[in-house]
C-alpha cells in the first residue's frame, strides 16, 4: 500500500521557488495505477519521491509500510524497486548485457547465477536478446528505451515505477510493453506516469490526473470518461472554419464534404449540425483540464 | 570487482589515458634530459604534475554520469559510491605513479632526495589525496564538474606561483600541497602532510553529506 498524505514539494527557497506538488493526497493499492497530466504537472516530481530520490518538503509518504522521510525506509524501498526515469541516460560503451548485469548489481543482485539468469529473462522479455551484446551506442532510440525497461526488471521489484515508459516505442512493442506491465501488476505495484492517455486507459484499474501540482481527479479511468458525456460532439466544417474558443478540438480530419471537427465543450448552440459522440478517455480528460 | 570493472569501463575510462599520456610526455622529457635536470622532471611529475591531475579527474568523477538517476533509485549508499568513484581516481594515480618511479629506477636516477621509499610516497600521495577529495567535493557543492575543476586550478595555480611565500610563512606553509616536495626531509613538512589529510577527511565528509542530497544532481 502506498499512503501519501498533504505532501508538497518546493524547489529552491526565496522568491524563486518553485513549487511542484501542493497538498497530495493518495492512496495506491496493489496493481496497475496511472498518473496523467500535462508537462510541469508534478508528476515526475511525484515518481521521484516515491524513488526515494527527492524529498518531500512536507506531508507525509508511506511506502509498504516504510516511512519515505527516514533514510532507512528509502533505502527499504529502493531495495524492492524497479526504476524507469522519464529522461533515461546509460552507458553507451557498455553492451545492453553488461548494462542490465551492472544495474543488476547496484541492486544487490549478488549471486553471480541468478544474476546471469535474471539478465537473461528480462533482456528477452523486452526482445533484446540478438542484440544484447552490442554496443548500447548503437542502438536506436526504442531499443535504448527498452533496455530502460529491462533494467527497471532485473531485481523482480516489488514496487515498479515507470515514467513515460513507451516513449519511442513503435505501436507494436508499445502493445507488447503495456501487456507486459499488466502481467507484472498482477503481484507488485506498478505506478505508470505517462502523456499517452490511451496507455492508462488500456492498463490501469485506478488513476490520477495532476494539474499544476494538484490532483485533479482519482478514481478509474471509466468515470473519467463519463465526466465527458453529453460534451463530445462531432461538427462538419464545410468551409474548414475552425469551431469557436468555447469548444476544444480533440481532432480533426479533412473529409470531401468539409473538415470534421471532434470537439469537447458545453455549448455546442451555435452549430445545428453539430452530432453527439459517445466520450473516450480522451475526452474526459481534455473536459476535465477545461 | 565486477561492478569496479562496470564502473571503470562505463565512464572512467577515459580518466585512464589522460594520466598514462602526461606520464608519457614526462618520461619522454626525462629521457632527453642529464644530470640534476632528470631529477627536477622527476620532482615536477609527482609533486606538482599528479596532484593537478588528481583534482582535475575527481571533479568529473560524479556529475558526468549519464545514468545518475537510475544509480540514485538504487539501494547503494552514498559513502559506497564515493569509495568506488574517487578510489578509481586513485587507482589509476597511483598506477601511474608506481609506473613512472619504476621507469625512473630503470634509467638511474636518485629518488633519494625525496628521502626513503615511504617518505617519497608521501610527497605525491598526500597532495594527490587532497586535490582528488577536493576536486569531488567542490564539483557536488557547485553542482558542476566544471566548478571542482576551476577549484583545483585555482588552488593549484596560486600555490605554484606563491609557493616562497607559503613555504617562509610558518601557518600557511601547512597547507602548501607543494611542500612536501619543496622540502621532503624537513621537519615541518610531518605537519603539513598530517594538516592536508585532516583537511582532506573533513573534505570527505563534507562530500559525502552533499553526495546524500540526491536531488541537487538530477
Amino acid at each position: 500500500m502506498i499512503e501519501i498524505k498533504n505532501l508538497h514539494k518546493t524547489y529552491g527557497s526565496g522568491p524563486k521557488a518553485v513549487t511542484a506538488l501542493k497538498g497530495i493526497d493518495l492512496s495506491i493499492e496493489q496493481g496497475m495505477y496511472g498518473l496523467l497530466g500535462p508537462n510541469g504537472a508534478g508528476k515526475t516530481t511525484l515518481m521521484r519521491i516515491l524513488a526515494g530520490i527527492v524529498h518531500a518538503s512536507a506531508g507525509s509518504v508511506w511506502v509498504n509500510g516504510n516511512d519515505m522521510k527516514t533514510d532507512q525506509g528509502r533505502r527499504q524501498v529502493k531495495a524492492q524497486l524497479g526504476y524507469l526515469p522519464q529522461e533515461l541516460g546509460l552507458y553507451p560503451d557498455l553492451t545492453a548485457r553488461q548494462f542490465v548485469d551492472y544495474m543488476a548489481i547496484l541492486k544487490g543482485v549478488d549471486d553471480p547465477q541468478l544474476r546471469k539468469k535474471r539478465v537473461q529473462a528480462v533482456l528477452e522479455m523486452v526482445s533484446l536478446l540478438d542484440v544484447a551484446d552490442r554496443k548500447i551506442k548503437g542502438y536506436s532510440g526504442g531499443m535504448k528505451r527498452r533496455v530502460g525497461i529491462a533494467q527497471a526488471l532485473v531485481n523482480n521489484p516489488r514496487i515498479l515505477i515507470v515514467d513515460e515508459p513507451t516513449a519511442g516505442l513503435d505501436p507494436e512493442e508499445r502493445i507488447r510493453f503495456r501487456n507486459l506491465l499488466v502481467e507484472l501488476a498482477a503481484k507488485r505495484f506498478v505506478l505508470l506516469s505517462t502523456h499517452i492517455v490511451g496507455d492508462i486507459g488500456q492498463t490501469c484499474r485506478n488513476m490520477t490526473v495532476l494539474s499544476k501540482g494538484e490532483v485533479r481527479y482519482q478514481g478509474n479511468p471509466a468515470e473519467l470518461t463519463q465526466l465527458a458525456k453529453d460534451h463530445v460532439w462531432t461538427i462538419t466544417s464545410p468551409d474548414g472554419a475552425k469551431p469557436n474558443a468555447g469548444l476544444t478540438i480533440v481532432s480533426m480530419q479533412h473529409m470531401p464534404e468539409g473538415v470534421n471537427y471532434r470537439v469537447v465543450g458545453a455549448d455546442v448552440g451555435r452549430y445545428p449540425q453539430a452530432v453527439q459522440e459517445q466520450p473516450s478517455l480522451e475526452d474526459g480528460y481534455v473536459w476535465l483540464m477545461k | 570487482m565486477s561492478r569496479l570493472n562496470y564502473t571503470f569501463q562505463a565512464f572512467q575510462k577515459d580518466h585512464f589515458w589522460l594520466p598514462v599520456a602526461v606520464m608519457g610526455l614526462f618520461m619522454l622529457i626525462t629521457l632527453l634530459m642529464t644530470g640534476d635536470r632528470q631529477y627536477s622532471v622527476v620532482r615536477a611529475f609527482l609533486g606538482f604534475t599528479l596532484p593537478l591531475l588528481a583534482g582535475g579527474l575527481s571533479a568529473y568523477t560524479f556529475l558526468e554520469d549519464s545514468a545518475l538517476e537510475l544509480q540514485f533509485a538504487t539501494k547503494r549508499p552514498a559513502w559506497k559510491m564515493i569509495a568506488e568513484r574517487l578510489g578509481l581516481v586513485l587507482f589509476v594515480i597511483v598506477f601511474v605513479s608506481l609506473t613512472f618511479q619504476l621507469f625512473i629506477q630503470l634509467l638511474g636516477v636518485s629518488l633519494s632526495p625525496l628521502g626513503n621509499v615511504f617518505q617519497r610516497q608521501l610527497v605525491w600521495f598526500v597532495p594527490c589525496l587532497t586535490t582528488l577529495v577536493l576536486g569531488g567535493a567542490v564539483s557536488l557543492m557547485a553542482r558542476n564538474s566544471n566548478g571542482g575543476m576551476a577549484a583545483v586550478g585555482g588552488l593549484w595555480i596560486i600555490q605554484i606561483l606563491l609557493r616562497g611565500w607559503f613555504a617562509r610563512e610558518p601557518v600557511w606553509r601547512n597547507v602548501l600541497l607543494f611542500y612536501g616536495v619543496m622540502d621532503p626531509l624537513g621537519q615541518p613538512r610531518i605537519l603539513n602532510q598530517i594538516t592536508l589529510t585532516v583537511f582532506s577527511l573533513l573534505l570527505l565528509v563534507a562530500a559525502h553529506t552533499l553526495l546524500k542530497k540526491q536531488e541537487r544532481y538530477i
